[in-house]
């Protein structure tokens, strides 16, 4: 275990950002954080990493950590060369060679100015930054949003290369067929909830969809009515009626819209 | 080795893992007591997480149809369908005559067995 | 980590520099000249009622006095005068700047809050200081080459007077940068109220608010000495506006 969250809460004026979130997380392991915008999941990594201060809760993580934010800042009057000098400063653990690699691999321009770089380059840049960086626990927020789909394969080979190394990845993100891809464990926050967690394949085992006729009511989360039907996302030991099995987008979907 | 995932399928990627598996030997392209690739290579062929084939593996060895070889790997287990049962049935025996020796009731034991098959009947079905 | 944070500010630390040193050599060579421009001018007949206040003849005669000279043109005006806004442009920037880019971030997922702040801060303060004792003591240097007697016994207790308000005005300006999310904030704050309690500090019973009159060292010419009482309170306000700052950053949210 690596990572350790107990009943962690945060409001921001009165509002809960997020609400009494517990979770752990087995060290090699491919986390993923799921849930539509504002669900707090950016608010649960800057806890757990100390940049935000929890109002309850306690959090133990037993290790080094790497971090790649939800706004990719980097000092934009640096060229991208002395930005891997001022990183070596300051980081500890940190793999220059590696990072150079990295940038080259990803056609990153060395001399070229952070400041002039495109919203795809700049989250490259970095991502090269942090995986360079040697750490036991990698967190990225966000780390694919805006690239373009060959890059977004690229950085998810990477991710999972992470795993093979037995390093453990707490990510988040919105789009499920990377989610899908690479996750073990998947986790879908709603409204600040963990509403749900699991393996990624036993989440598939663990729910189906349920037909029954309109208005009868169903212990599980609505997922779309018919004329005559409705269509509830079930455990399926819960299940009645006409019985379908359940894709991850499915659930993803039913659980979120589902939650009051 | 190398074969597609689907990962949107509803069919959870380990089984899917274990069927393509389970098809291989079925057709002939994996051998009777040949290696098996290792967990991470497959992973790294296929494209999945290292836990999700190690899931598959696992379960595989539990249904007879892989055989762990200590620190080596995997091989397909040398065993047919039939004589794998068998050996369940040697094992099954061995485990009545240890309950008897520490002197567990017959009805007790009958009990049981009928429990425990009924109760995983029901949770396949469902 | 303070590698880093000095290749931050190692052109504003130059140029400030550049700028003191220089005004110095301005000031310096040209006791002579700006005598004979005074005199001029005070020897105009029928002088106005205002200039002749402003210009009484004694101390025209006290400017052919080096010390006196080095001493009310250097301390008690240009460097004087400068002292507490290169402080604040000093230490404005050291973290609204990060705030303000977002990139604070990458500093604190890599050192605790505590290395950061010990590095920005102390590294800040000692280049203020250390321009600060290049400033107090270029004179010295100065009159030793050119053979002139200075007083070193002022020269003193005018060094005290600069660092003591710079470190206090480098305080005011760290603070603020410390709790802003943006540079423009710290700086026009800074100098507000360095404008505010200098305008306060004019009518009577507020004077002991006008730092300037400290920094130029108005006591000094008075008395002699050094303005122990006003030395202690800014230093301990420093200390304390420190103390805060620190306070401050270990609680903020990023």
């Amino acid at each position: 275990m690596i990572l350790k969250v107990e009943n962690l809460n945060k409001s921001y004026n009165g509002r809960k950002a997020v609400d009494d979130v517990s979770f752990e997380i087995d060290s090699g392991c491919v986390f993923a954080l799921l849930g539509p915008n504002g669900a707090g999941k950016t608010t649960t990594i800057k806890c757990i990493l100390g940049l935000r201060k929890p109002d309850s809760g306690r959090i133990t993580l037993n290790g080094s950590f790497a971090y790649l934010p939800e706004t990719k800042e980097l000092y934009r009057h640096l060229s991208v060369e002395k930005m891997l000098r001022v990183t070596s400063m300051i980081a500890k653990n940190f793999d220059r060679k590696r990072a150079i690699e990295l940038l080259e691999s990803f056609q990153i321009p060395l001399k070229e100015k952070i400041a002039n770089l495109s919203h795809g380059m700049l989250t490259q840049t970095y991502m090269a930054l942090v995986l360079s960086q040697r750490a036991e626990i990698y967190f990225m927020d966000e780390p694919t949003w805006g690239l373009d789909p060959i890059m977004r394969t690229r950085i998810l080979e990477l991710i999972r290369e992470l795993s093979y190394d037995g390093r453990t990845v707490f990510y988040t993100s919105h789009i499920l067929a990377e989610v899908e891809k690479i996750a073990d464990i998947v986790a879908i926050m709603v409204k600040g909830k963990i509403v749900e967690k699991d393996y990624l394949d036993d989440l598939k085992e663990k729910y189906v969809l349920c037909i029954v006729p309109k208005g009868e009511l169903v212990n599980g989360f609505h997922y779309k009515s018919t004329d005559k039907e409705d269509i509830y996302l079930v455990k399926k030991e819960l299940a009645k009626g006409s019985v379908e099995p359940a894709t991850f987008d499915i659930i993803f979907e039913a659980i979120v819209k589902g939650v009051k | 080795m190398w074969f597609a995932i689907d990962f949107s399928s509803h069919v959870p990627v380990y089984q899917q893992i274990k069927e393509r598996i389970k098809s291989l030997i079925k057709s002939g392209k994996l051998q009777r007591g040949q290696f098996v690739p290792s967990i991470r290579s497959l992973a790294e062929d296929i494209q999945v997480n290292i836990n999700t084939v190690a899931r598959a593996y696992r379960e595989l060895v539990n249904e007879g149809v892989l055989e762990p070889v200590r620190g080596e790997g995997y091989i397909v287990g040398r065993l047919n369908e039939e004589d794998f049962m068998n050996q369940m049935i040697d094992q099954f025996e061995r485990s009545i005559l240890q309950c008897k020796r520490v002197g567990i009731d017959l009805e007790v034991l009958k009990e049981k067995l009928e429990e425990v098959y009924r109760r995983d009947e029901n949770d396949t079905e469902s | 980590m303070f590698k880093k944070e000095f290749y931050d500010m190692r052109l504003r630390a130059f140029v400030i520099l550049a700028i003191g040193v220089g005004l110095f050599f301005v000031l310096a060579p040209f006791q002579d000249v700006t005598i004979e421009m005074l005199k001029q001018y005070s020897q105009i007949q029928n002088m106005p009622k205002f200039l002749e206040k402003l210009l009484p003849k004694s101390f025209i005669e006290n400017l052919s006095d080096w010390s006196f000279y080095i001493f009310s043109q250097w301390f008690g005006k240009n460097l004087g005068q400068m002292v507490p806004i290169l402080a604040i442009i000093m230490a404005f920037p050291l973290f609204a700047r990060e705030n303000e880019n977002g990139t604070i971030e990458f500093l604190l997922a890599r050192q605790s809050r505590k290395k950061v702040f010990l590095a920005k801060s102390i590294l800040g303060l000692l280049t203020v200081l250390g321009q600060m004792l290049v400033f107090s003591l270029l004179p010295a240097v100065y009159s030793f080459f050119a053979n002139e007697n200075l007083k070193y016994s002022y020269l003193l207790a005018f060094l005290v007077h600069t660092v003591v308000g710079a470190i206090f005005w480098f305080m005011v300006a760290l603070i603020l940068s410390v709790m802003s999310a943006d540079q423009v904030k710290p700086i026009l704050i800074s100098f507000g109220l360095l404008a505010a309690t200098t305008a306060v500090g004019m009518i009577k019973s507020f004077k002991f608010l006008n730092t300037y009159t400290y920094v130029l060292g108005s006591k000094i010419f008075q008395t002699g000495r050094i303005d122990l009482n006003m030395t202690i309170a800014l230093f301990i306000s420093s200390i304390i506006l420190f103390g805060l700052s620190y306070i401050v950053f270990l609680k903020k949210e990023f």
